[in-house]
């Protein structure tokens, strides 16, 4: 049976964090532990198996700052994964310093009527030329919303009481978002965050504003 | 939505029913530490596998879509 890993936290919280889940199992490198679960088959990412990673990364976070895994980090057993960890100490114990208690908040800028601005019509070019129109006005309106994103984000983060390290930003990642954010927060700024966005969401004729978490810091986990 | 944590508390100018799992997904799939390891993960019914290398998955459609390699 291999073990799947799940977060990493502080060697001095391994107790507490380990209270998220008694199954967990620990393999320590020095100031960091990792927490793992136990894994048996193929691993799927399917949205069952993905909300279990979730939920138990998130119980480990209510308990000690931690970094969660991406996941898929599947090793042999705590041995492997104990040398894998060991080989990054350093550098995870200062990632998980960085981070501390912070949260991650998402912020999704959606566009309003999201499809009907750059979706091309159904109807087949009659001629060549149509053709060509076509193509370079869906390209125009992708510039367009392209630009407009980045116009919307840099008004954002500029309202944010946020440094700039603590802030991850995509623009257009899908075609109905404009942009999808991550914010690097402490519990307390919270609700002033979400009051702040929402606020700024509501000045926006063609973006609506989504604020979802607090979630484990996934987006600040090596790089915070 | 049951099995979901408590902590998802989301306040937004959308309802919840509006707001894409993706967001979440794509932070599992993509984000978050990765150590040097093995996974064999199979992704809406296609089977990666990784040995040996870091396991560095990207989201699903991605996927699907053939923008990873």
């Amino acid at each position: 049976m291999t073990i799947l890993l799940r977060a990493i936290v502080g060697a001095s919280d391994a107790a507490k964090a380990r209270g998220a889940d008694p199954a967990l199992v620990v393999a320590r490198a020095g100031a960091i532990v990792a927490l793992a679960s136990h894994h048996d088959g193929t691993l799927t990412a399917e949205t069952p198996a993905l909300l279990e990673h979730h939920r138990i990364v998130g119980e480990i976070f209510e308990r000690a700052p931690c970094l969660p895994a991406r996941f898929g980090g599947v090793f042999a057993d705590v041995r492997t994964l104990g040398i894998r960890l060991a080989e990054r100490e350093g550098e995870l114990a200062l990632a998980l310093a960085k981070v501390g208690q912070r949260c991650e908040l998402a912020v999704t800028l959606a566009w309003k009527g999201a499809g009907a601005m750059v979706n091309g019509s159904a109807v087949v070019p009659a001629t060549g030329r149509d053709y060509l129109e076509r193509g370079r006005a869906q390209l125009h309106a992708l510039r367009s919303r392209e630009a407009r994103a980045k116009a919307v984000v840099a008004r954002l983060v500029a309202e944010l009481p946020l440094e700039q390290a603590f802030t991850r930003h995509e623009t257009c990642p899908r075609p109905a978002v404009a942009a999808s954010m991550s914010l690097l927060v402490t519990r307390d700024q919270i609700a002033a965050m979400r009051s702040r966005i929402e606020e700024f969401g509501a000045t926006l004729p063609d973006i609506t504003t989504t604020v979802q978490g607090p979630w484990p810091p996934y987006t600040f986990a090596v790089s915070a | 939505m049951a099995g979901l944590p408590v902590r998802r508390h989301a306040v937004s100018v959308r309802t919840q029913q509006e707001v894409p799992l993706v967001e979440l997904v794509d932070r599992l799939l993509n984000r978050g530490v990765v150590l040097a390891g093995q996974a064999t993960i199979s992704v809406a019914g296609v089977e990666l596998i990784y040995l040996g290398i870091n396991v560095v998955l990207a989201a699903a459609d991605k996927i699907n879509s053939g923008e990873t390699s």
